[in-house]
């Protein structure tokens, strides 16, 4: 591997291509002709415009990234993480072209893609699943799993992603009319009305595995992240380890997350998330993402393991070269998401130009950004501007870390998420690890607007 | 029977005998063509290692054929960022999308346009194919061809000027 096309922007195209050039391999960022000034352009090695700002008709482009890479002499393509990355048609015209994929096969992402196949091949690799149906149209088989299990239920699309084609129900006057609501969101989204639905669990807790697999019978685990400060699904604070597991449910949603990834025939970065039942002590599988995730420097900071430069070296066709009892993870790792919105007008997105920006820097502080003073943050994407990871002894330590590098941070021209990063920090219930998956919905944030 | 080429060329210099101009130097794909009238000096204008001719026609080889779809092997890098040329006046028509640059219809057949020829709007000027979708670039204005910006068979990015047209 030589020379390599990132199909991908913001601070992840800037993150792979510094891989890249640890590994001495050649980088060539796919741009928009909104990026054409961002980091990631300035820091490559070459730069090849795919086309205008509209996603559609560039960093969705599959026709244009592929002629691109071609175009350009590269022998393989990093997705990044959104966009085309978990995309089996994107992955298999890539591969068609004779180019590597820096990802798991097509069929793989697929398969994994399909909620109600992944939570079959789960469940034949013997990874508990939550009480549910196959995959549906209509509302009748769901009324009758309802009167079975109880309420509540959760209706989810097949094709599904992100929150999308999801629906609560708490009552069966409801479920029918849920139902065909996920199943209208997943055909217009997602080209496919099938749903399915599970019982919810309340007060759930997402935790999820990072695996890794070289395709030579070699899989490993490093370890859990827990992901349960989100608002409608999107993630906005990751840490690891989680501060509720204890060491023997730690080895077994690990030892389930390595089963699963073997069951379906791996390659590459993985993970494999969990919702996790606090009251029952039980997790069941949620779903696993084929890509390099957002919060992948969480599991770096406590690993030591550079993700993506292994991501390379097994798409390469390297073995792993690491063993299960190779990888020791040490201390607490926390990762703050910040994201250009207004947290006090609904998180409305926040566009505009960066008149200064000053990350904070220190002993155990790492940030993942794209941004320098005077960049322009270009309306046409996804609003997330940095990410500041700490790494301390233990999670009370890395929390005052986490506060002092966002104090530290100056970022003028724009709202961001940051002060509300801060009111977390400070916050008992996230300082104590009482949080679940609604926390900030349910409890911080209306407290929050009325201070 | 004249060659597209030979009457391309019958158009410059009827065009050139018109104009106030008294020295002509043309370089494209598949013509390069110096020539004077009137005293006119050749040597400013860039002028080959050869002496000047009053008149010299000198038409080379056809253009390259169009290659198939991109086969793996780089071609020679296009520019990052899409090069801005000097503000002329000139209609620069520049491409709708990344992909391979295609002067004629088939490698058989001559090109759409060269410089020098009078089109019209809507007239086919070349083609961009992406991974074996064709997309003909028409022209936006009447006028003359005053530049073809890439090479046949060269990628070229979003945007990318491709032809110049100078409208009449």
């Amino acid at each position: 591997m030589k020379r390599v096309l990132i199909a991908n922007r913001g601070e992840i195209a800037v993150r792979v291509i510094r891989a890249c050039r640890k590994a001495g391999i050649e980088s060539v960022l796919a741009v928009s002709a909104a990026d054409r000034e961002s980091l990631g352009a300035l820091i490559a090695d070459d730069v090849v415009c795919v086309g205008p700002a509209p996603s559609q008709k560039s960093y969705l482009n599959m026709p244009a990234l592929v002629a691109a890479a071609l175009g350009k002499g590269c022998d393989a393509v990093h997705p990044g993480y959104g966009f085309l990355s978990e995309n089996a048609a994107f992955a298999r015209m890539v591969a068609d072209n004779g180019l590597a994929y820096i990802g798991p096969p097509a069929d793989v992402i697929e398969l994994m893609g399909s909620k109600v196949a992944a939570r079959e091949c789960a469940q034949q690799a013997g990874l508990p699943v939550p009480p549910g149906t196959g995959r549906i149209l209509g509302a009748a088989k769901a009324e009758a799993f309802a009167r079975e299990h109880g309420f509540p239920v959760l209706v989810k699309a097949s094709a599904g992603g992100g929150g999308r084609g999801m629906r609560q129900v708490h009552a069966m006057a409801d479920l029918a009319g849920a139902v065909q609501a996920a199943a209208a969101e997943a055909e217009a989204a997602f080209g496919d009305a099938a749903v399915f639905v599970e019982r919810l669990v309340e007060r759930a807790r997402h935790i999820e595995v990072q695996v890794f697999a070289d395709g030579q019978g070699n899989v490993v685990h490093m370890g859990e992240r827990e992901c349960s400060v989100q608002r409608r699904y999107q993630k906005l604070i990751e840490e690891a380890p989680s501060p509720i597991l204890q060491p023997r449910e730690r080895a077994e949603i690990c030892t389930a997350a390595v089963n699963l990834a073997r069951h379906v025939g791996y390659v590459g970065a993985g993970t494999v998330e969990f919702i996790y039942d606090e009251n029952q002590a039980q997790f069941y599988f949620l779903e696993m993402n084929t890509r390099i995730q957002v919060e992948h420097p969480v599991t770096e900071m406590v690993s030591g393991i550079d993700l993506v430069a292994l991501q390379l070296s097994v798409a390469a066709g390297h073995a792993l070269g690491l063993r299960q009892q190779d990888i020791a993870l040490q201390g607490h790792a926390i990762e703050c998401r910040i994201n250009a919105e207004d947290p006090e007008h609904g998180f409305r997105p926040s566009p505009g130009r960066l008149m200064r920006w000053d990350a904070p820097k220190g002993a155990g502080v790492r940030v993942d950004s794209h941004c320098f003073s005077g960049y322009l943050i270009a309306p046409h994407y996804d609003s997330l501007i940095a990410k500041i990871i700490v790494h301390a002894d233990d999670r009370e330590k890395a929390i005052t870390r986490m506060e002092t590098s966002l104090a530290a941070l100056r970022a003028e021209g724009v709202t961001t998420t940051a002060p509300m990063h801060r009111a977390i920090m400070r916050h008992n219930d996230y300082r104590s690890g009482a949080i679940h998956t609604k926390w900030i919905e349910m409890e911080f944030l209306p407290a929050w607007r009325a201070k | 029977m004249m060659t597209k080429e030979t009457s391309e060329v019958m158009v410059l210099l009827r065009l050139f005998e018109q104009s106030d101009f008294t020295a002509l130097r043309i370089e494209t794909a598949g013509i390069s063509l110096s020539v004077a009238k009137d005293g006119g000096d050749l040597s400013g204008l860039m002028a080959p290692a050869q002496a000047p001719a009053p008149v010299a026609a000198v038409p080379e080889p056809a253009a390259a054929a169009p290659v198939p779809a991109p086969t793996g092997e780089a071609p020679a890098p296009a520019p990052a960022a899409a090069p801005s040329l000097p503000d002329d006046g000139d209609t620069v028509m520049r491409s709708p999308m990344l992909g391979t640059f295609y002067r004629a219809p088939s490698p058989e057949e001559p090109p759409y346009v060269n410089v020098g020829d009078t089109v019209t709007k809507g007239q086919i000027l070349c083609l961009i194919e992406c991974m074996k979708l064709f997309n003909t670039i028409e022209a936006e204005t009447d006028g003359v061809v005053t530049g073809v910006e890439v090479e046949n068979g060269a990628m070229v990015e979003f945007d990318q000027p491709l032809i110049r047209i100078r409208a009449n």
